[in-house]
Formats: C-alpha cells, structure tokens, sequence
C-alpha cells in the first residue's frame, strides 16, 4: 500500500510542490491485488478506488473515439460489473486490473461503433500495449442485463426498496408488512407499477434499442 | 378490466386466471409490442434473482454519485488557471447572454413554429374501477385525457410529491399546465424533473420543456435542450430537435 498526499484530481500527472493545493485530501492507493480482493467482495472503498484511478482514462478515450460522456460512463459500469461477475464466477484475472478492465470497455465500445462513426486509431495506438491478446466479450443478452441493472440503480428509493424486496421471492402480504403498507393488494399493485417504470426505462436506453435491431 | 401492466405480471408470475389466458396469447400473438413488455418482464425476474449482482449494481451506482460529487467539489480542478482569467471568461459569457437576450426574433415566428410542432402528449389510463392508480390520480388522468386541464392539476397537484406516483404526476401536471398555456408553471416542474433522479419521462420532458422555452422565448436555452437531444444516441426526439435547431439558427 502506498500512501500519498494528493489533491484529488488526475491520478496521471506527477505532482510537484508547487502544483500542491491549498486544500489535499489524504488518499491510500491500493495495490492491484487489493483492487481485485476488494472488488471480487463488493467493497465500496475498492469500487472508489477503481474510479480514483482509472475512470479517467478510460472514458476520456471512449470519448476520443467518438463517445459521448453518457456512453462512456454506462461503459465503465458495465465493464466493472462485467469484472465483478468474473470473479465471483471465480475467474483469477493474471493481467493487471487496469488492463483488463481497458480491455473489456475497448471491447464494449467497439460493440456500440455504428458505422458511420470513426476510430481513431493515432489514440487507440497510443494504448495498444494496454489490449489483452483474448479480450472479454459479451453476448447480446449478457448486455441486456448490465442495462437492466444500470437502469434499476437510477431508480427512485421506492420503487428500488420494493422490487428488490420482490425479486428476492417475498411474497406481497411480506412486502406490505416489512414496508408497511395498508394491505397486500398495495404491494402488488406497487410492485407492478414499478416493474412497469423499469421496463419503460430499459425500453428506452439507446444501447437496448440498438441491440433490438 | 385490469391496467395493462397488471394484466402482464398476472401473466408472468402464473397468476392470471385460465380464462382471461387464452385470450391474453391470442394478443401476444398478434401485438409485437405487448409480445415485446412479456419479454421485458420475464427478463427483469431472470436478472435479479442474483441478488448479489442486484446488491452491487446498487452499490457502483452510489458509488459514481460519490465519485461524481468528490470531483465537482475538488478545489485542485482550476487551479492553475488565475482568477481573473475566470472572471474575464464568466463576464465574455454573460455579455454574450444579455446580447442573446436582446437578439430580434420574431414571436410570430416562435408562436407559428409552436402551433405547428407541438401536440399535448397522450395520457393512457383506463376508466376502470379496479385501475392499479388511486382514485384521484385516476380521475386526474382522464382529466388531462379530456383535455380539462385545470381540473387535471388541481387532481394531480397532491401526488407530486408521491414516492410512486410523483414522477408521473409532476410529469402530467406540467403537461396540463403547458396545454392550457401557463408555461412559467411548466419549466419549473420540469427543469426540477431533469435535474433529479432517472425517470421513464426524461426524452419527453427534454422534447416539452424545449417546447416551452420555444414559446417563451428563451430560443438559446432550447436550442441547448434540443443539442442534448441530438447528443443522446436513438432519442425518440431527435428528428424534431434537428427540424428545431434547423428553424432557430445561432
């Protein structure tokens, strides 16, 4: 573990006394074991520290390469629930945890390329080293889950509190009472609405109705 | 007759009664829309029944809020650039905006362009008792539906502030409020809208809330509303933002 002062801005640029400012916050930077650890467990601090360290980069290039800032950051998120899965599935990841995660959104993004769009290779060059020889892909419905789930996380409290409850196989009188709720038929009429909110949210994500086609 | 929706989740959960399923895939057969939500709904209960996968969704999105807010407020973000370098290019700006401002545009232009391009958007509710909405929203709805809009925002002034139903009713209250004119009471519902938390109604609202600025005369706060549009990939608005932005040059 490394332990450094730091501004909290670019993790890229080496910091020299005077570019130190007034008011730097304390930052301990994980190893890349730690990362994976942390992340393989779902820790918050690990996930925190992903997007400290490599958030940047990877959705400034998405962006070079002809992305917009919304693109690029569903990308980052869908690459590190993509990673998330892999090592719960129990994967052992050999490459650096940057590199793997770069891999997996340069494949994710290449996906969404429409035709008419351009790469630009001078950038992709740039970062060439960086590109796993058997990169991580994603089939069409393995992506249709990482929507689903993006799209639940942006939800009201509400909604999120009673389709998880749900989800989880509670039964509507179960639901009316860990939420208290007048009866049972309110649990599953709110249910159903917020299932119908989600599924009008997914419908109309750009990458759901591109992957329709 | 039960809302759409409840009809769809008695059928995916196995709960709809025998004889109203024959003729519900009868409709599946021949409607690819409804075909479409079934798949939808079937869907949603295969991916989160891996509550581990649910949990961290949850968590990487309070995370990028957290990462997000921590990068708004870092104090290290301008600091290489001097002060007044700031002030020059905050005070080019707002030279800029107050010539906007008072740039000659023609209100009948606006007010043509307006009749032309806007429709009030529909409301779909049924007239059933045994609708999933409570009684007034219900009621609300079909005001709006049989376009007595005051009557609609007075009913659907109590639920905007609903868990559930809130963002439906802020949604159709500013519509109402837009169909019968008043727009300096629609842009603040849907500017407050936009700015919160993810909604099914956001692509509309952009759509709408342009509209309004269109009418009000605010041409460069549309014109902004209608590039985010265009900016989003697949937007259900985006051949209207192109016709906007074509019809109000900079």
């Amino acid at each position: 573990m490394l332990i450094l002062f730091r501004s909290n801005h670019s993790f890229d640029k080496e910091l020299s006394i005077g570019e130190i400012s007034y008011n730097f916050i304390p930052l301990i930077m994980w190893d890349d074991e730690q990362l994976k650890n942390g992340l393989r467990s779902g820790r918050r601090d690990a996930i925190l520290q992903i997007y400290e360290q490599y958030h940047r980069r990877i959705v400034s290039w998405i962006i070079r390469n002809s992305g917009s800032e919304p693109e690029a950051e569903d990308i980052f998120q869908d690459a590190l629930t993509t990673v998330y899965q892999k090592l719960q599935d129990g994967l052992k990841i050999d490459h650096q945890l940057y590199t793997y995660l770069f891999s997996i959104c340069r494949n994710l993004w290449l996906k969404r390329l429409r035709d008419d769009r351009v790469l630009r290779n001078g950038d992709d060059q740039e970062l060439h080293h960086l590109t796993l020889e058997d990169p991580v892909d994603l089939t069409d419905q393995q992506l249709k889950e990482q929507i689903f789930r993006r799209k639940f996380a942006q939800m009201g409290k509400s909604c999120q509190q009673i389709l998880k409850l749900a989800f989880s196989g509670k039964s509507p009188k179960e639901i009316a009472d860990l939420l208290s709720l007048k009866s049972e038929k309110q649990a599953t009429n709110r249910k159903s609405y917020c299932k119908q909110q989600l599924a009008k949210l997914v419908q109309n994500d750009p990458l759901y109705k591109e992957l329709k086609r | 007759m039960t809302e759409l929706h409840e009809q769809i989740e008695q059928y995916v959960s196995g709960k709809m009664p025998a004889s109203e399923q024959e003729d519900f895939e009868s409709q599946l057969k021949v409607d690819p829309v409804l075909d479409e939500q079934v798949t939808l709904y079937r869907q949603a209960d295969d991916v989160f029944s891996n509550t581990a996968m649910t949990d961290f969704a949850l968590t990487l999105e309070d995370v990028k809020q957290e990462y997000k807010n921590r990068q708004q407020s870092s104090p290290g973000k301008n600091r290489q650039i001097p002060p007044f370098v700031w002030y020059g290019i905050a005070a080019s700006v707002l030279l800029f905006l107050i010539g906007l401002a008072f740039w000659p545009t023609s209100p009948t232009d606006s007010l043509a362009w307006d009749q032309e391009n806007y429709t009030p958007y529909p409301a779909q509710v049924q007239r059933n008792a045994d609708s999933n909405y409570p009684e007034p929203l219900r009621y609300a709805l079909i005001a709006y539906r049989e376009k007595q809009y005051n009557q609609a925002v007075l009913l659907l002034d109590p639920f905007t502030t609903d868990d559930y139903y809130g963002s439906l009713a802020s949604f159709y209250k500013a519509q109402a409020l837009m169909a019968s004119g008043e727009i300096q009471k629609a842009i603040p519902l849907w500017e407050t809208q936009l700015a919160g938390t993810e909604t099914a109604y956001r692509q509309s609202i952009q759509w709408y809330l342009a509209l309004c600025y269109i009418r009000n005369e605010e041409i460069p706060k549309a014109r902004t509303l209608a590039s985010e549009i265009l900016a989003t990939p697949a937007h259900a608005y985006e051949d209207s933002a192109k016709k906007l932005l074509n019809n109000f040059p900079s």
